[in-house]
């Protein structure tokens, strides 16, 4: 009988442990949950940070400003300007226009420049992407003022300050792309 | 929002009376086997059990919104050691009962103490001072235990430093690598298609190479070698993103690793019972003849635990040297089973999944850092001995975190869950 019952325990014992982790991996799936719903209801709140004032370089036609990051060297409102038929390359080498140490940045990333009035953005091969609007890009493409850039944790926005007097047909798709 | 975290707090409640639950069915279970003293059974389980559930209420009033999921594992770990403590020894059983205590204790008083723990960044090279002194004093003070000398004796107690310095160990490393971690992730020269890092960069990586083979010469500790470097890997790639410095540094390991073999005969022995079969040591005599007896009982106590186990009390786990300390594990194995063995690492793997998850939730590059260090000094520590006593890496003689016998080790580990916990209490704090 006292063998019985200790057999019992013993079963219980071996039962308890996993109960134990069935119910930890459970409340952890509702945990993990309940978090998602208050970040996407905190999300639609956040107001979009505004730009500040923009001064620009004489001669310069559009530019770059820093929205946020996460690199203390490229602080938000910082402005990049871009001359026409202008090239800026992004990315953690220091050997870029526009310098990044972010962990998700890669060496060279990508590159923003001007070809017959307009801007394009292009991919250089980086591991993580380059996001246009939040969406990855995986050609050359055209931007347009108040564009979106992400790269890691750094987000850009693109301004168009002046266009200059033959001014290109904007929005052609058919275009190829300049080799960088 | 403030509903979320005491939410949360009721897992951590209801998940600890769960656990008590096994604690209890275990504690049943050994003291029919042992016929043992009803009254000391009874306070045995139920005072730990009582302890770590006062500790989550007290967490829950003072509205401490930490992961709720991490003392849960913690508990279930603890109360694995102390039943299976009391099967192989009531004695061991009753001190690690009372280092259980003391080490809740130093829990609660690290989550009231160093809430502010970001003001510790700033003492670095304090950490870098203590840890040295640490060390060095058992060399010269110190009471061998075990073939190693790194006990310090205080009468009714020992003390083993080396447990305390892991924590400087990871507290110094992170406050270093948040100050400089520019100059870590930065290029400064470019050679043949690949980035490589400048002499400041080095200098830290060569630094923390030197002070592990420094452990391994001197301390003929193996283990703590491999855990200190890992941890240190694992931070820097936590700071860098950089697999190169991963790679560089595994292969000055491996280098590291070679060279001992050929000079040192404790690791040769060591690799030799690993990579040879073990059966073959058996004939041999002295050093290597107990080592790889050690091993060799370990695999047939593990072997002999089928599926589900012989049952607590029901295995010969006895016949393994250190089987209170090193060897836990394969006594768990011998008497629960794979299942048993299997469940213990998952617990491990979902400790490191929180802990991980302290570290990306957290704003600042020490707080991530420092959470990030840490786990990786757990899971490491986990991994090495369970892939020692299973022969899946050469034994080296490090503590099960939670479940071995061992005060230092114990209240070491209850520091380092506070101090998770504080990191994760500061992410959530301003969610």
């Amino acid at each position: 009988m006292l063998d019985l019952i200790l057999t019992v325990f013993r079963y219980i014992f071996l039962i308890m442990l996993y109960v134990f982790i069935f119910q930890l991996i459970r409340m952890m799936f509702l945990d993990l949950r309940s978090g998602e719903v208050m970040k996407e209801a905190v999300g639609k709140k956040a107001a979009e940070p505004l730009p500040v004032e923009i001064k620009p370089l004489p001669g310069s036609v559009a530019g770059l400003v820093v929205l946020s990051s996460g690199d203390p060297g490229l602080t938000p409102g910082s402005v990049f300007s871009l001359m026409p038929e202008d090239q800026a390359t992004l990315g953690r080498s220091s050997k870029n226009t526009i310098t990044m140490v972010d962990p998700f940045a890669s060496m060279d990333h990508a590159a923003v420049y001007g070809s017959d009035g307009q801007y394009w953005i292009e991919d250089r091969g980086s591991k993580n992407g380059t996001f246009l609007n939040d969406v990855r890009i995986k050609k050359p493409t055209v931007l347009a003022d108040k564009d979106k850039i992400r790269i890691g944790d750094v987000s850009m926005q693109f301004l168009r300050w002046a266009y200059e007097v033959e001014s290109g047909n904007r929005g052609g798709t058919g275009k190829e792309a300049k080799r960088g | 929002m403030i509903s979320a975290g005491e939410e949360s707090r009721k897992y951590e409640i209801k998940l600890l009376v769960l656990a008590g639950l096994y604690l209890a069915a275990g504690a049943y279970a050994g003291y029919l086997w042992r016929d043992g003293d009803a009254r000391s059974v009874l306070v045995g389980a139920s005072v730990p059990a009582l302890g770590f559930l006062l500790v989550a209420v007290v967490w829950q009033a003072l509205k401490f919104r930490a992961d709720p999921f991490l003392l849960p594992v913690v508990a279930m770990l603890s109360y694995t050691g102390l039943v299976f403590l009391y099967r192989l020894n009531p004695f061991y059983a009753l001190r690690q009962f009372f280092w259980m205590i003391i080490g809740l204790f130093f829990l609660f008083l690290t989550t009231r103490l160093f809430t502010n723990y970001r003001r510790l960044s700033e003492y670095k090279y304090i950490y870098a001072l203590m840890g040295a002194l640490a060390l060095i004093t058992p060399i010269f003070l110190g009471v061998e235990q075990g073939g190693a000398k790194s006990w310090l004796d205080f009468g009714y107690f020992h003390i083993q430093p080396s447990e305390f310095v892991k924590i400087l160990v990871v507290l110094f490393l992170a406050s270093f690598m948040s100050e400089n971690k520019m100059v870590l992730t930065q290029d400064t020269e470019f050679f043949r298609g690949f980035y490589f890092p400048g002499p400041r960069a080095w200098g830290p990586l060569l630094g923390m190479w030197g002070i592990s083979l420094l452990l391994l010469v001197f301390q003929r500790d193996l283990g703590a070698a491999l855990i200190y470097f890992g941890t240190f890997l694992a931070m820097v790639y936590v700071a860098t993103a950089r697999m190169l410095y991963i790679s560089i540094g595994v292969g000055l390991f491996m280098t590291g690793g070679a060279l001992s073999y050929l000079l040192f005969d404790h690791v040769r022995i060591r690799v030799n019972i690993w990579l040879l079969n073990p059966y073959g040591f058996f004939e041999l005599g002295d050093e290597a003849y107990n080592q790889a007896y050690q091993v060799i009982q370990s695999l047939f106590a593990i072997g002999a635990g089928g599926i589900t186990g012989t049952g607590l009390g029901g295995g010969f786990p006895m016949f393994i040297p250190a089987v209170h300390t090193d060897f836990i594990f394969s006594a768990i194995t011998e008497e629960m089973g794979l299942l048993g063995g299997i469940a213990i690492v998952l617990l491990y793997i979902l400790f490191i999944f929180r802990g991980l998850k302290a570290a990306m939730e957290s704003r600042d590059d020490f707080s991530k850092l420092l959470a990030a260090g840490l786990t990786a000094l757990m899971g490491l520590q986990a991994f090495t001995i369970i892939a020692g006593v299973t022969k899946l890496l050469p034994l080296t003689g490090v503590t099960l975190p939670f479940i071995s016998y061992g005060g230092s080790s114990l209240v070491a580990n209850f520091i380092i869950l506070g101090m998770l916990m504080n990191i994760s209490h500061e992410a959530r704090i301003h969610e």
